[in-house]
């Protein structure tokens, strides 16, 4: 009975322009997001390989360009790719400057930013699978084939299962299908390397598309038998789907904003002038003798600076993600973009690596310019592997989301099994 | 076949919808139940359909308590509404064929579903024709064409006439008198006093919850049914 449900909710969703409609843009979204994604990737390999370049050319100038790789799955969610991937100048004197935006071309797409699987799954596969749901229950109540299909000897719990199975199916084969045809295309491209590292995270990604989609879903469902009319479920499910993918990130920001307040980065910059303008003048005041004034000490100011700020931001930070799971879309945006490697979690373990590298570097980087001086190491980068991705938070994610999708699941069901068909 | 043993109905805020009524139904009879609107004729409807349970006594469908055993007192009865609906994506034939398999019935051909669209005087070129399409007329058709798919020993009807042309429900009883031929018990809620004359082996007349008069086509042969109803509309209940 369950499948006999699920067909025919398939086949209804199959035949309808809601279906048609909602599909071709998905499809049409999904093709040029790939296709300007993979354009801009390739854009921002250029300028990476063009800086890298220079990076090495600097050995007698003072500091040295830090370039991080733009990560390829950047293309599926871009995140803070972008501003990672700047150049970075790392000097003994004025510590770590991240550069401004690359090349004019970039302005281009920072006006129409591209949107990426991560934004197309986030915003429209959430409001497709709401209008697929909303009308689940109360429209079949309104067209009396509630009480029709209720007529015959079926329990209300096969009937919920097979409009959950039959509806879900109708918004993710096609969506699947779509993304694999994209997937084969970007795969087939040159200059974007799709390891089997990569296509572990891609895959967790589609889970996590899937348990955010079905979420979205069931929501539409709950929302569909509790409401007495079709048009007062599209109501409410319009005003829940922007609350969740649009406010509550918002709000949860500036709520941990509230409780945890940080300095902004003019102060920050402030803080940091001092420190050094009072260095330099202990330093020159003992004509280099006093090593209180010297740039080591100079760099344990600045590096303590740093490390207080970081550790405050990062509170900020878990503070925020902490509120804005109330949101999935909040939770599906850490998920994509800590497994494309373009997440707070990446962020911050590329600041600690250009400290280190900093420390690491801070005899060749003093010495730079000087007779005989060593030329400070490249600096190097590497993502964090698909297994450490996952503990390094995405797992936690997943569970929330899963959990989440599963609650509402149970709401729904429980709500449908009370629906008064009259 | 279809049976109300004190059927009693009272809704959380206090309403008493139905009051102890009883009434029984044979296999080969259409009973008519007449009423004004909130009389209880869907209330009792919806009693032997399980929507709703009952507050006190019983409605049985072949010996079958429906609010016992619900799934099992589904099996003998279809049910038609007021306003048939039905899934406006699918054609004629594939509203059938999904009824069909919703009532147990897997096996039926395309040809099967052609023949049955047939008895209920639908045309041929809206067998395979979108129900977006159909007119209320030819929507009530399928109804009915439904519930002889179903092929249920009871058929229960909610003013199944209500908004149909006269041609219309002309053709609807018609169908009627087919289902009672092949021996159905039919339960049929309705304002309808000129349809109930024509169909009805006995009708009941609801007032306020109670069925206050019940007659046999032959008691209605020698009383006004009309002038009945009015008189019971119009009187206080006892």
């Amino acid at each position: 009975m369950t499948l006999l449900i699920a067909r025919k909710e398939l086949l209804d969703h199959l035949l309808s322009l809601k279906f048609h409609v909602c599909m071709a843009a998905m499809a049409v979204l999904l093709g040029l997001s790939g296709y300007v994604m993979y354009r801009d990737y390739q854009l921002r390999m250029e300028n990476y390989s063009v800086l890298r370049e220079r990076a090495r050319l600097r050995p007698g100038e003072m500091g040295v360009m830090a370039v991080v790789e733009p990560r390829p799955l950047a293309v599926f969610a871009k995140g803070l790719d972008e501003m990672m991937t700047r150049g970075y100048t790392v000097t003994a004197y004025a510590g770590i400057e991240a550069h401004t935006r690359q090349t004019p071309a970039e302005s281009l797409f920072a006006l129409f930013s591209p949107p990426d699987l991560l934004y197309i799954v986030k915003v429209l596969l959430s409001l497709i699978a709401l209008l697929f749901a909303y009308d689940a229950v109360s429209g079949e109540r309104e067209n009396g084939t509630l009480k029709l299909v209720l007529s015959a000897s079926i329990s209300r719990g096969q009937l919920v299962a097979g409009k959950m199975l039959g509806g879900l199916a109708a918004i993710t084969l096609p969506f699947l299908a779509v993304l694999g045809a994209a997937l084969l295309a970007l795969a087939t491209r040159p200059g974007i390397r799709l390891g089997s590292d990569e296509f572990q995270r891609l895959a967790v990604m589609v889970l996590a598309a899937l348990l955010y989609t079905a979420l979205f879903f069931a929501l539409g469902v709950l929302v569909s038998a509790m409401a007495r009319s079709s048009a007062g479920a599209l109501m409410i499910a319009l005003f829940l789907w922007a609350a969740l993918v649009f406010a509550v990130p918002n709000v949860g920001n500036l709520v941990a904003e509230q409780l945890r307040p940080l300095p902004s980065a003019e102060t920050q910059e402030m803080l940091r002038r001092q420190e050094f303008a009072k260095n330099r003048f202990l330093w020159i005041q003992s004509k280099g003798r006093d090593a209180a004034g010297g740039p080591e000490a100079f760099n344990r100011e600045y590096d303590r600076l740093i490390e207080d700020y970081r550790n405050r931001l990062d509170g900020t930070i878990e503070l925020s993600k902490a509120i804005c799971r109330v949101s999935p879309a909040a939770t599906l945006s850490y998920v994509f973009t800590d497994l494309a490697g373009t997440g707070l979690s990446e962020q911050r373990r590329l600041t600690r690596a250009l400290m280190d590298y900093k420390s690491r570097n801070l005899p060749a980087l003093i010495q730079q310019g000087g007779r005989d001086a060593p030329p400070p190491a490249v600096f190097e980068f590497a993502p964090a592997r698909a297994a450490e991705a996952l503990s390094g938070g995405v797992l936690l994610d997943l569970g929330v989301l899963a959990l989440s999708c599963a609650a509402v699941f149970a709401l729904a069901a429980f709500r449908c099994l009370r629906v008064d068909p009259r | 076949m279809i049976r109300a043993i004190d059927l009693t109905k009272r809704y959380e805020d206090g309403l008493l919808a139905l009051d102890t009524v009883n009434f029984q139904i044979k296999p080969g009879e259409v009973y008519c139940l007449l009423g004004a609107n909130g009389a209880g004729k869907t209330t009792t409807i919806n009693l032997f359909l399980n929507f709703i349970e009952p507050t006190t006594g019983q409605a049985l469908i072949n010996s079958i308590d429906c609010a016992r055993t619900p799934l099992e007192a589904k099996k003998y009865v279809s049910f038609v509404s007021e306003n048939v609906m039905l899934y406006g994506n699918f054609t004629a034939r594939q509203n059938l064929d999904f009824f069909a398999r919703l009532a147990g019935r897997r096996n039926m051909s395309r040809e099967d579903y052609y023949m049955v669209m047939r008895q209920v005087g639908l045309p041929e070129k809206a067998f395979e024709q979108r129900l977006k399409e159909f007119s209320k007329g030819m929507r009530q058709k399928l109804g009915i064409a439904i519930a002889l798919v179903k092929d249920a020993p009871a058929i229960l009807l909610d003013e199944p006439t209500a908004g149909l042309d006269p041609k219309a429900a002309a053709e609807f009883l018609e169908l009627l008198k087919k289902l009672r031929a092949q021996g159905k018990a039919v339960l049929m809620s309705t304002h309808d006093i000129f349809r109930t004359k024509e169909i009805a082996d006995r009708v009941g007349i609801l007032k306020e919850g109670r069925l206050v008069i019940e007659r046999t086509r032959a008691e209605l042969m020698m009383e006004d049914l009309e002038k009945l109803y009015l008189h019971y509309m119009q009187a206080g209940v006892a």
